[in-house]
């Protein structure tokens, strides 16, 4: 069988999720305003885009 | 010269270069299955970025999202953005290895991916019928979508353009497979995010005067639609977290992770398709948002973009037009050319053992066969259509806990197996019931389900074999 380590995707896997957790949860208890949740879903989309290039440019 | 037959020239012109382009695909493609159906692993990154871009949003975008943001305000950009982030995520965490094992298995469709880290052939079979019985119906949403908006705009009756539709399709697919469709979908990218720019600045000045007084008149008199609970949470959970695994799930866009040419230009591809997602989701939303300013008291919310298309000039309607019909199209042809794709390595190729020719030739029956089910089935009733084809994206996450399971050494063949079938069964009771337990939605369901019986069936066969 093929099988890929799961070490290798751990800590970025983490930091992932708890991207997404906040994104599924912090916009809820942000006001209705242009700088409460819509703002907030829009640099967190930036900072997760961010970092997933960050993440690509490492790979060999 | 009329509204409608300018839209219908636009169509003819804009059939004419796709088939011009799709042509000369076909002048560069060289033989056999690898070739047809992924290009032979020669996609270069921004035509790669395009065509994941083109397949993953589809007409929903334009119509669907739109009206949902002109109904639950920022709550929808919350939930399209948090899909983009988890298609990310898999992107950045899986397409890496996803493209080095498919190439030095020689893999190419995403079941036989899953059939060959399971050592299953089975499998491969399984998730094959399983994803033609989950994305027909959703292919004939797409179908049904054209139609109405051609005959909305251009006085084509339904069925004649539902079936110019199959014709539009079956020409940039057949011809040169894999290197035809992601021509064409580039075309299609640049069309949909051209003229939802070009519609984006048009609202913003036309009926705001400037951004700053579309955000002023929002915040003033629709500061609602600034609430992330205008969506129930329930609802949004139930629509999000399914969509969060979607470029694993779907095969058509789980294939695309195979066809560049190298890892630089996947790396493009991704940083492409994530560019590309935020801004055409924030143009979408933005258009919804204004939407509730300019029309505030529209019930079918599905009708907005037909609306504004009927109060804007009409070359920029044109344009628009074709973005919306690009956007349906590309999804489509992809998703026949991966299903047929998917038919043949995985279900033919394993019954016969025949010459590469022959099942090349299957292949490409495949590709008409497939799109005739779609057309036949987007003749039914509309309601039903819509139904299926939610259920169908549901159903399809039955399949995430096996690709999960190529990184854990324990998870096994039937574990796989079982978690797709019952999974995928759940979720279709539950829809056709409309039984949904503690009031979670079934895609969370097949999701959960699935997921247990892939960690109980793996854990306990490993402990037996230990």
């Amino acid at each position: 069988m093929i099988k890929i380590d799961f070490k290798v995707i751990r800590k970025p896997l983490i930091i992932f999720i708890i991207l997404i957790i906040l994104s599924l949860t912090v916009p809820y208890l942000l006001p209705s305003t242009f700088a409460g949740s819509y703002l907030f879903w829009i640099i967190l989309s930036i900072v997760v885009i961010l970092y997933g290039i960050k993440l690509i440019g490492g790979l060999k | 010269m009329t509204r409608s037959s300018i839209m219908l020239w636009g169509i003819v012109f804009w059939f004419i270069l796709g088939s011009i382009i799709s042509f000369s695909a076909k002048k560069r493609t060289g033989p056999g299955i690898a070739e047809y159906f992924i290009a032979n692993r020669t996609i270069g990154g921004f035509v790669a970025a395009m065509t994941y871009s083109a397949t993953t949003y589809s007409a929903f975008m334009m119509v669907g999202l739109v009206g949902m943001t002109y109904s639950f305000g920022v709550s929808t950009m919350g939930f399209e953005l948090s899909y983009l982030m988890g298609t990310i995520l898999l992107l950045v965490l899986f397409a890496p290895y996803f493209w080095s094992i498919s190439k030095k298995y020689d893999c190419i469709t995403p079941s036989e991916l899953l059939s060959k880290a399971y050592h299953s052939p089975v499998l491969g079979g399984i998730t094959t019928i399983f994803s033609l019985l989950m994305l027909i119906p959703y292919m004939s949403v797409q179908f049904t979508g054209i139609g109405y908006l051609l005959e909305t705009l251009t006085g084509i009756p339904y069925q004649l353009g539902v079936f110019f539709t199959l014709i539009i399709i079956l020409v940039f697919t057949l011809w040169a497979g894999m290197r035809s469709v992601a021509w064409t979908d580039t075309l299609q990218s640049l069309i949909m995010f051209i003229s939802s720019i070009a519609l984006l600045y048009y609202v913003m000045n036309h009926f705001f005067g400037g951004f700053n007084q579309f955000f002023q008149v929002i915040q003033n008199d629709h500061s609602d639609l600034l609430s992330a609970n205008k969506m129930p949470y329930q609802r949004f959970l139930g629509l999000t977290i399914p969509w969060l695994f979607f470029a694993l799930t779907n095969p058509q866009v789980a294939q695309r992770m195979f066809i560049s040419r190298d890892k630089k230009s996947l790396k493009v591809m991704i940083t492409g398709f994530a560019i590309f997602g935020l801004l055409y989701t924030l143009i979408v939303v933005h258009l919804g948002l204004a939407a509730r300013y300019i029309f505030p008291d529209i019930v079918n919310t599905d009708m907005i973009t037909p609306l504004i298309l009927e109060n804007i000039p009409v070359i920029l309607a044109l344009i628009v037009f074709l973005g919306i019909v690009a956007a349906s199209v590309s999804t489509v042809n992809s998703i026949i050319l991966t299903l047929s794709s998917m038919c043949t390595v995985d279900v033919y190729g394993k019954l016969f053992k025949v010459e590469e020719g022959k099942r090349l030739l299957f292949g490409k029956i495949m590709v008409p066969v497939i799109a005739l089910l779609a057309f036949l089935f987007s003749l039914g009733k509309f309601g039903v259509i819509v139904e299926l084809s939610v259920m169908s994206s549901a159903g399809l996450l039955a399949l995430a806990p096996s690709y999960f399971g190529i990184f854990w050494k324990k998870g096994d063949n039937i574990a796989s197996l079982s978690s797709i079938v019952i999974g995928g069964l759940a979720t279709v009771v539950m829809y056709f019931t409309g039984y949904f337990p503690l009031g979670i939605w079934p895609g969370v369901w097949c999701l959960i389900i699935s997921t247990m019986i892939f960690f109980l069936v793996s854990t306990i066969r490993y402990s037996k074999k230990a």
